[in-house]
């Protein structure tokens, strides 16, 4: 889902780096009450680790593979607004050191995986853990996911740089990532469900952030 | 767990911290890029990039490629590093947007499907991503990532997310090294090979156990950090004056986007 430079109009990179600035700011501020300063190690370190737990390779019928992106597991993991911050942080040095992704656009990729995907994915997981954890945990990672690529078809398909019509980025882009995001919630759930036995008490719905004191 | 995924997992942790050294050592060299002040460095790059992403014509985003080319020589970026970078992007932004060679209106080919604006636009989009590519690849093999770090301090941009990149990056190989550990003692554990479910359960446990540690790692570097005297953000050199490489990157960068705005 990392949009190279080139594919998007610089108007509307800029507008939604604009945006994800805006609200990456806002994210700082909320979380600047509960994680001060001295917390940021924790956070650096986490955003490394998802980074690398999406080297793995996950085996899907048909013989290929897929990797965990991890958005709406960060978010469940750390809450929206540590998760936007942590994913944002990956996006970042993706672009900057491995070059995934462009550097104009980092903006609206760093809008689609880190802002999208992860409060999509929270709100989702919120809504749906009364009626099971696992199964929520699932529609986060499938739906948030799919909400990213649904942002990204937005991008694309109202940039002039881009041929194709809206209708055709947006049916490319969710269509492709409802099926494929079936394969991210699986890994989200699967991962949560060994999380949620192993450390009951970094459940968002546990008793306090344990894990962050 | 199935070895070819192993095997393909490994593979990806191999070329990602090998990609991550190469960006240590390129920027060592002596080369033009590598002179140029980082802050000054990177809004170059981006001003590159957006006269980049604005152009249409097929000949003004050659010569971007050239530019870039150019630079990369003047950098002594090796070739086949360069190029490397260069081949992947462009061909999936081709395959991409190739359907459009048929679909755009206008004059066609001979007794071919393709029109001449469709193959135009797929040739000029395919070489502005490279472009593209191009002038980012300047930016990562000539810069190591604290020096840009630093141009970004010098750049105002937010301490907080100044650091929150410079301890990502620090402890980058430290999982990379730990992940390809256990997915190498997980390989020494696996006599046959499980099915899709059995894999996906043991997959499951083994991310969370990874991002446990990742946890627990992150907890043991913050409450080392505070008792140290708290995490003080990270040091940086203090930027020199502009030098002689700074003009003229400054001047490339000055030509050249008036040179496009005037094409």
């Amino acid at each position: 889902m990392h949009i190279p430079d080139g594919y998007v109009d610089i108007t509307i990179a800029v507008l939604f780096g604009v945006l994800s600035v805006a609200i990456l700011a806002l994210a700082a501020r909320r979380v600047g009450r509960e994680v001060p300063e001295s917390r940021a190690p924790l956070l650096g370190v986490v955003a490394a680790g998802i980074f690398a737990a999406q080297m793995l390779n996950w085996p899907i019928p048909g013989g290929t593979s897929a990797h965990f992106v991890g958005g709406a597991f960060a978010a469940i993991l750390l809450g929206p607004h540590l998760g936007a911050l942590c994913v944002a942080t990956v996006v970042t040095i993706q672009a900057l050191v491995f070059g995934d992704g462009g550097l104009v656009v980092l903006g609206a990729n760093v809008f689609n995986m880190a802002i999208v995907e992860v409060y999509v994915g929270y709100g989702i997981y919120r809504l749906l853990a009364p009626y099971g954890e696992f199964r929520a945990a699932f529609a986060a990672g499938w739906l948030g996911i799919t909400a990213g690529a649904l942002t990204a078809g937005l991008q694309l398909g109202f940039s002039s740089a881009f041929e194709y019509q809206l209708l055709t980025t947006l049916s490319i882009m969710g269509v492709g990532h409802l099926v494929l995001g079936l394969i991210e919630g699986g890994i989200t759930a699967v991962v949560y469900r060994y999380l949620a036995d192993a450390r009951p008490d970094l459940r968002p719905t546990a008793d306090a952030e344990v894990s962050l004191s | 767990m199935r070895s070819d995924l192993l095997d393909r997992t490994v593979a990806g942790i191999a070329a990602r911290a090998q990609w991550f050294l190469l960006t240590e050592e390129l920027p060592t060299r002596n080369g033009f890029l590598q002179a140029v002040t980082p802050s000054l460095k990177l809004v170059g790059i981006v001003l590159l990039v957006a006269v980049t992403v604005v152009q249409r014509e097929l000949w003004v985003v050659g010569l971007l490629v050239g530019l870039a080319g150019c630079l990369a020589a003047a950098s002594r970026i090796p070739a086949r590093t360069f190029l490397g970078r260069l081949s992947g992007p462009p061909l999936v932004a081709a395959v991409v947007v190739a359907p459009q060679a048929v679909l755009m209106e206008g004059p066609r080919f001979a007794a071919l499907p393709l029109s001449v604006e469709g193959v135009d636009y797929v040739v000029t989009f395919t070489v502005r991503v490279a472009a593209c590519v191009g002038f980012l690849s300047l930016l990562l093999l000539t810069t190591r990532f604290s020096t840009l770090l630093a141009g970004f301090d010098r750049l105002r941009v937010p301490r907080l997310a100044v650091f929150l990149l410079a301890i990502t990056y620090r402890y980058l190989l430290v999982f990379f090294a730990e992940l390809e550990r256990m997915v190498r003692a997980r390989r020494s554990r696996t006599l046959t090979d499980p099915d899709l479910r059995r894999t996906w359960r043991d997959s499951g446990n083994f991310i969370g156990t990874f991002l446990l540690r990742s946890l627990e790692r992150g907890e043991r570097v913050g409450r080392a950090a505070r008792a140290r005297g708290g995490t003080g953000g990270t040091t940086h050199r203090p930027a020199a004056g502009f030098g002689r490489a700074d003009l003229a990157f400054g001047l490339v960068v000055l030509t050249t986007v008036v040179g496009v705005i005037i094409a």
